[in-house]
C-alpha cells in the first residue's frame, strides 16, 4: 500500500477520509461531546436539586421547541411531529414523577435519579414486542443525554461560535446539525462518520470541506491555534508560519472564487463548444442529496440508490413509506428524468430482514435482482411504490446486476404486470415509465440488441464493471494497482459497449464514479454517451469543462488512447490534453 | 365509566397518536386510565401510552372517573375512532 500523499507543498499532520471537497483555514471550534454522568456530586438540598432538575428540563424543552420551529420551517410538519413527541416525553409525569420522588424522598442527585428512571423506561421499550418501540428507546437515550448535559450548563456543547473556524467534533447528531450556527463554520472535522454521515451531508449541502474518521481529533486538535484542511484529499495541516497561512489563505480564496465562477454555469445548457449536448445528472441516496442535486442544477437524477431506505431497520419499508420517499424525489424534478434503481443488496451488506445464506463470494452471489426475484413480495412492493409515485411520468426504473437480456425481459414483464394490477386502483395515474439496465457485468455488453426489446436505456456502473472485468475486488488495497480505468483493454471495452448500445438504439449513460472524472470526460463525449450521472457537486465543474471541449478534439484523444500501449502512456495523453485546455 | 375501544389507524399507538391522545386526556379533570394486555396505566401520559405498544386492531379500555367523565368519554372515543386526526 502506498503512503497517502498531499498535493500541497507541506506535510499533512493527519490524513483521513475527505467527504466534502474544498479548502478551509481557521481556528479549531471544538464541539465537546456530552461528558460522562457526574455521579459523585454531593447532594445539596431538596429545593436546590429539585430546581437543578427543573431548569434542566426547561433548557432541553426550549432546545426542542427551537428544533420544532426550525423543522416546521425547513422540513415539514410530519418530521416535526417526532420532536413534538419528544417534548411531551420529557415533561411527562411518568418520568418526572419518579425522578422528583427519588430526589425528594431518596436524597438522590438529579444525575442519578434521571439515570435510574430513564434506564427503567428504556428497558421497557427495548423489551417490547415492537420494532417501533425498540427504535424509540434510542430517542429516550438521546433525551437522557440532553438532560444530563443540561444539568451542567457550563459544559453544554456550545453550538454558537464567536469567530469563524473549523468545527472539530466526535460526530454530529441530527439535532446538533440542525442547531449549529452555520454561518461561522468554514469546515468540519469529525472523529466518526463516513460518506453518508450527517456531517458529510451537511458539509456537502453547505459547500464546505469536511473530513471524517480522524481518530482522537478533539484531543489532538483542540490546542492548535490554526489549521487548514483539504476536503478533497482528506488532509489536515497545522499552520505554524505566515508562509503556510498565506499559502492556504490563497488556496481557499482561489477555491471560493472558483466556486463563484461555477455559479455562472447554473441554468446553462450542458454542451461542448461545438454545441454537442450531454445530460449531466445527479447520483443520490436520498432526499437531502436530491436537494443538493437540484441546487447544483443537475438535469435530473441518473441514479437514486434505494438501499438507504432499507438499511438500519428491522423490517422492510412499507409500500406507502416507499411511495412517499420516491414521490418526494420525483416531484423535485417534475420535468426531468429520475432514474430509481431497484434494491441493490447482497451478502456483503447484511440487512436483518433480508435472508441471504452465507456465501463464499457475495459479489458473485445472490445479490440485487437475483435476490429480488426470489423475494417477490419485497420486489413487487418496491416496483408498485415507484409506479404509484410516478405522477409526473418522469420515472425510469433501473435494474442492477443484469447478466443477460433474459433477466431484464422477465423483470420487464413483472413491472408491466404490476402496472396492470395498479390500474384497478382509482388513484393510480398510470403515467408512462421507462425501464433500463445497468451494465456492470461484461457479458451483457454482447446482448444489447436483445436487451433493446425490453428496455430503453443502459447505464454503465463503472465501479462494478471494472471489478468484474479485471476480476479485482475494489476494496482490496493490495490490488489497487489493478483497479484502474487507464487500461487500453478496459477503454476498448467501453468503446465497444458504447457503439453496440448506440447501434441497438439504446440511450446510453454512466452512473459510476468514472462518469464524474475530469480527465475521462473527453473519452465519454467521443464514445457517444448521452447521459452522465455523478455526485451533485461535480455537475457544474463538468458543465464548465464540457464547454471547453470540441467533439473533434475529443475524438482525437480517444483515437490516441485506444491505440496506446500502456497505462503510463494513456495517463500522459489525457494529462497533456487537459493541460492544453487550461492554458 | 369504562369504554371499550379499538385502534384503527395503521401505525398503531405510535409517538404521534399517543401524544395526541395524552394531550387530549390531560385536558379533562377526570382520572383517566387505559387498560390493555393486563396493564393499567395513566392515559394522560405519552410514555405510558407508548409503552403499551398497541397495534392496529388491538382492543383496549379507557376507565374514566370524575366530574367531566361524560364529555371526556365522547371526546376520546371520537379521537380514537377518527384515527387520532384531531
Amino acid at each position: 500500500m502506498s503512503i497517502p500523499s498531499s498535493q500541497h507543498p507541506f506535510t499533512p499532520k493527519w490524513m483521513a477520509t475527505g467527504v466534502s471537497k474544498g479548502i478551509a483555514i481557521g481556528m479549531p471550534l471544538v464541539l465537546h461531546s456530552p461528558r460522562e454522568i457526574e455521579s459523585r456530586r454531593s447532594f445539596q438540598s431538596v429545593p436546590a436539586e429539585r430546581s437543578r432538575f427543573e431548569s434542566a428540563v426547561r433548557i432541553v424543552a426550549s432546545d426542542i421547541e427551537h428544533l420544532i420551529e426550525k423543522t416546521l420551517k425547513e422540513v415539514g410538519s410530519e418530521e416535526a411531529a417526532i420532536f413534538e413527541a419528544h417534548l411531551m416525553m420529557i415533561q411527562d409525569e411518568e418520568l418526572r414523577g419518579p425522578i422528583l420522588n427519588l430526589i425528594e424522598s431518596g436524597s438522590m442527585i438529579p444525575e442519578l435519579a434521571i439515570r435510574e428512571v430513564f434506564e427503567i423506561q428504556i428497558a421497557v421499550f427495548e423489551a417490547a414486542d415492537s420494532d417501533y418501540l425498540k427504535e424509540r428507546a434510542l430517542d429516550l437515550k438521546d433525551l437522557e443525554r440532553q438532560l444530563q448535559a443540561a444539568l451542567h450548563p457550563e459544559t453544554r456543547p456550545n453550538l454558537r461560535f464567536e469567530r469563524d473556524g473549523i468545527l472539530v467534533a466526535e460526530d454530529l447528531t441530527p439535532s446538533q446539525t440542525l442547531l449549529l450556527d452555520r454561518s461561522r463554520i468554514k469546515g468540519i472535522i469529525t472523529e466518526k462518520g463516513g460518506e453518508t454521515s450527517h456531517s458529510a451531508i451537511i458539509a456537502r449541502t453547505l459547500g464546505i470541506p469536511a473530513i471524517t474518521g480522524v481518530a482522537d481529533a478533539i484531543a489532538s486538535l483542540k490546542n492548535l491555534k490554526m489549521l487548514a484542511i483539504d476536503g478533497k484529499e482528506g488532509s489536515i495541516f497545522e499552520i505554524e508560519s505566515n508562509h503556510e497561512r498565506d499559502y492556504f489563505s490563497t488556496r481557499m480564496q482561489e477555491d471560493q472564487s472558483d466556486s463563484k465562477s461555477l455559479e455562472a454555469y447554473k441554468g446553462k445548457p450542458s454542451v461542448t463548444h461545438d454545441q454537442h449536448s450531454i445530460r449531466l445528472m445527479g447520483n443520490i441516496g436520498g432526499i437531502s442529496d436530491a436537494r443538493s442535486a437540484l441546487e447544483s442544477d443537475a438535469e435530473g437524477i441518473g441514479l437514486f440508490r434505494t438501499e438507504f431506505l432499507f438499511m438500519g431497520r428491522k423490517t422492510a419499508p412499507s409500500l406507502s413509506e416507499q411511495q412517499k420517499a420516491y414521490s418526494e424525489i420525483l416531484n423535485l424534478f417534475p420535468d426531468q428524468e429520475v432514474v430509481i434503481r431497484t434494491l441493490d443488496i447482497g451478502g456483503d451488506k447484511p440487512i436483518e430482514y433480508i435472508r441471504i445464506a452465507k456465501e463464499e463470494n457475495p459479489f458473485l452471489g445472490v445479490r440485487a435482482i437475483r435476490y429480488c426475484m426470489k423475494d417477490l413480495p419485497l420486489f413487487t412492493t418496491q416496483i408498485k411504490a415507484m409506479l404509484l409515485a410516478n405522477s409526473n411520468g418522469n420515472l425510469s426504473i433501473m435494474l442492477p446486476m443484469v447478466s443477460r437480456a433474459h433477466e431484464a425481459r422477465e423483470i420487464r414483464a413483472l413491472i408491466d404486470q404490476c402496472h396492470e394490477e395498479l390500474r384497478k386502483l382509482p388513484e393510480y395515474r398510470a403515467m408512462p415509465y421507462k425501464v433500463g439496465a445497468m451494465v456492470e457485468i461484461p457479458s451483457l455488453i454482447f446482448e444489447l440488441k436483445e436487451l433493446k426489446d425490453c428496455t430503453s436505456f443502459v447505464s454503465v456502473g463503472t465501479n462494478d464493471l471494472m471489478q468484474y472485468s479485471f476480476a479485482v475486488d475494489r476494496m482490496n488495497p493490495e490490488l489497487r494497482g489493478l483497479y484502474t480505468p487507464y487500461n487500453a483493454g478496459f477503454l476498448r471495452m467501453m468503446n465497444l459497449l458504447a457503439s453496440s448500445a448506440l447501434d441497438a438504439g439504446l440511450s446510453l449513460g454512466i452512473c459510476g464514479e468514472l462518469g464524474g472524472q475530469d480527465d475521462l470526460l473527453p473519452l465519454w463525449v467521443a464514445m457517444g454517451f448521452d447521459k452522465l450521472s455523478m455526485t451533485p457537486n461535480e455537475v457544474l465543474p463538468k458543465r464548465r469543462l464540457l464547454s471547453k471541449l470540441t467533439t473533434r478534439a475529443c475524438q482525437g484523444v480517444l483515437r490516441e488512447v485506444l491505440a496506446a500501449g500502456d497505462e503510463r502512456q494513456i495517463r500522459l495523453i489525457l494529462d497533456t490534453f487537459h493541460r492544453g485546455l487550461e492554458s | 365509566m369504562e369504554l371499550l375501544l379499538k385502534i384503527k389507524n395503521a401505525e398503531g399507538l405510535h409517538a404521534r397518536p399517543a401524544g395526541i391522545l395524552a394531550k387530549k386526556a390531560a385536558e379533562f379533570q377526570s382520572n383517566i386510565q387505559i387498560s390493555a394486555g393486563g396493564q393499567i396505566k395513566s392515559a394522560k401520559s405519552i410514555m405510558a401510552l407508548m409503552s403499551l405498544g398497541l397495534k392496529k386492531d388491538q382492543e383496549f379500555k379507557l376507565i374514566i372517573d370524575g366530574p367531566d367523565a361524560d364529555s371526556a368519554s365522547r371526546t376520546l372515543s371520537d379521537l380514537v375512532n377518527n384515527e387520532f386526526k384531531a
